[in-house]
């Protein structure tokens, strides 16, 4: 099977300090993956690149073989935080933005995970909790039928039962051929869904491995994570 | 997808242009109850004015106010779309999304200018058929002025109009033009200066910089631009808009390459968490 | 259900089902639940499920039925067969722990036959 996201030798500075340097990464189709790595590694940096939205990088980036920024983006889906909505946007009218302008939008798959998640369209932005808002973001960034899914750090900062239901609904609603890369600085709660890992350390993949692989030599995800950053404190 | 960004910037900027509407007609109401209620009358110059003369003075009085208030909140506007990161996602080109961007701006002022000319005309008829004195007035003067209707002032006057449309775009152009650049340059300059007032004083000192680079260009520019163009308009002599009409778009089309090109290479949405 | 983080989890799920089959959960020849209602319960990766499912086909403890899903097999042999397998691999596990334990195999048997009284 063909790579769906090709990425080489990709180099990104900014400010004079270099954020990303030789970046190489194939992701193929059907896949689960999580990007590790500290706060600040570039995880969210490699993730706009992909995306599209982040400029000025050495290197190539391509999806399904094609560099475009606007075709990428038209297979893309990224968890995009809101932040271009006012506070005060009611949930009902961002879900009119994404049906009119994302020609992949499905409003099916949007209401079944609306009622999953038990969001409420007449919610004003600024009335949701952190949580809440999680869910939002998730939903709206699976009702799109993308080839590559982005989320950037869906679990930070909230709480057990917002993120079961984020994960069971990454498992019953990813379609057999699209790709999810999730970026997260903690390992163990996803662990269990992963087919593979991509670590990101000093300023680069640091390893790309298949989950199975890892556990096949003994060791569980979260250890395998924890020596690689390990290494650097001794 | 150009056609559907462009409705929904649109719409978004109309919401705008529909609030400065609102204040300015509530501001020519209010002004005009309360200089009646206050002191029974308006002078305007020597002239003592009813009531549906001075609101037709204030509307037109504010509709410059708040033409100047418009163009600055979409010039706002402008800005803060090109680094929404909720709309840069939107699978478009960059190129189409800020010709998208910036074409909704013009059109929003369009729109706001025939809003604008519906409401001064009824005033005008408002007092024009409520107050004699004003009805007269404006038939003598309109008499004594022999007003014909010929082609040639039609022409002038559909001229100026490009002329000013020209002019706006030219200037949303200009100010993305510093936007983007000094925002290139300070990406350049080392991370290590976090304090904010430290950067906003660059920016601004980039900024003088560029305006200063910009005159110097455009100087050392019109000797080139006006020695062909001068032989081309000396058979068109009596349309002597046509040569700044011309020259602003040649600016015009400039500046949409070199933004075009800054916007694509390093122009990025805003990261918020 | 709890996996062990570092076993493979197409090993863990086979483990599972093993032991719903031979515990009579899932008699022979019933259906057993979709590849993604197995993921979603277990949340683990539609593959992973996927993987495990198709060793137990070629195992034989399941059959496919086109387009219907996975059936347990009817075969009492294999399912002796297989019961008898997860009881090696218990005893295996206990006598492992309690050499561990400086218990050796002789004592085992007093042990045990002391416990069960």
């Amino acid at each position: 099977m063909s790579n769906l996201l090709e990425i080489e030798n990709l180099t990104y500075r900014k400010n004079l300090k270099v954020i990303l340097k030789d970046i190489n990464l194939n992701l193929k189709h059907g896949k689960i993956v999580a990007l590790l790595g500290e706060n600040g590694a570039g995880k969210t940096t490699l993730m706009r690149i992909i995306a599209g939205i982040n400029k000025n990088f050495r290197g190539m980036v391509a999806i399904d073989g094609v560099q475009s920024v606007a075709d990428r983006k038209r297979v893309i889906s990224f968890s995009d935080s809101l932040s271009g909505f006012k506070e005060s946007t009611k949930v009902a009218k961002i879900i009119n933005f994404y049906e009119y302008l994302y020609d992949d939008f499905d409003k099916n798959k949007f209401k079944q995970l609306q009622k999953f998640m038990r969001l409420n369209e007449n919610l004003r932005l600024s009335e949701m909790s952190k949580g809440m808002r999680e869910k939002l973001i998730i939903a709206l960034t699976f009702s799109r039928q993308a080839e590559l899914y982005l989320l950037d750090e869906p679990f930070s900062g909230i709480d057990a039962m917002a993120r079961k239901k984020i994960i069971s609904s990454i498992i019953l609603w990813k379609a057999d051929e699209a790709t999810i890369l999730i970026s997260d600085h903690f390992v163990n709660e996803i662990a269990s869904m992963l087919d593979e890992v991509v670590v990101v350390k000093d300023k680069t993949i640091y390893c790309h491995k298949s989950t199975e692989e890892i556990r096949e030599n003994n060791q569980s995800i979260e250890e395998f994570y924890e020596n690689i950053y390990g290494e650097g404190d001794e | 997808m150009f056609g559907r960004l462009f409705a929904t910037l649109f719409t978004r900027k109309i919401k705008k242009a529909n609030y400065v509407l609102l204040v300015q007609l509530i501001a020519a109401i209010a002004i005009t109850v309360l200089s009646f209620t206050t002191s029974g009358h308006v002078y305007f110059g020597r002239q003592d004015l009813g009531v549906f003369p001075s609101f037709f003075m204030f509307v037109l009085f504010f509709s410059f106010i708040a033409a100047l208030a418009l163009y600055c909140i979409t010039c706002n506007e402008n800005e803060a779309i090109n680094v929404n990161q909720s709309l840069r996602l939107l699978p478009i080109s960059d190129s189409k999304y800020y010709l998208d961007n910036i074409f909704t701006s013009i059109a929003t002022l369009a729109y706001f200018a025939c809003i604008e000319a519906i409401g001064i005309g009824i005033s005008f008829l408002l007092a024009f058929q409520f107050d004699g004195t004003f009805h007269s007035e404006v038939m003598t003067s309109y008499e004594k002025s022999s007003f014909v209707f010929n082609v040639e002032d039609f022409i002038v006057v559909i001229q100026s109009l490009i002329l000013l449309v020209l002019f706006c775009l030219l200037f949303y152009l200009m100010l993305s033009f510093l936007n983007f650049s000094s925002q290139a340059i300070i990406s350049f300059l080392p991370g290590s200066i976090k304090n904010k007032s430290l950067l906003g004083f660059i920016r601004v000192f980039l900024v003088f910089i560029l305006i200063w680079a910009l005159v110097k260009g455009i100087q050392a520019l019109t000797p080139i631009f006006d020695a062909p163009f001068a032989v081309f308009f000396q058979s068109t002599s009596s349309n002597d808009l046509l040569e700044p009409i011309s020259i602003f778009i040649c600016f015009d089309l400039l500046f949409i390459a070199i933004n075009l090109f800054l916007f694509n290479q390093y122009i990025e949405p805003k990261e918020k968490k | 259900m709890e996996f062990k983080d570092n076993i493979p989890i197409y090993l863990q799920i086979k483990q599972y089902l093993y032991r719903q089959i031979v515990t009579g959960e899932l008699k022979p020849g019933q259906k057993i639940p979709s590849v993604r209602e197995l993921a979603v319960q277990l949340t683990v990766n539609v593959n992973t499920v996927q993987r495990a499912l198709q060793q137990m086909n070629v195992e034989g403890i399941l059959y496919t039925k086109r387009g219907e899903g996975n059936f347990v097999t009817e075969d009492t042999d294999l399912l002796e067969k297989t019961k008898q397998e997860l009881i090696d691999d218990e005893l295996n596990k206990f006598v492992q722990s309690m050499n561990d334990l400086g218990v050796s195999n002789d004592q085992i048997h007093d042990i045990l036959s002391a416990y069960l009284k």
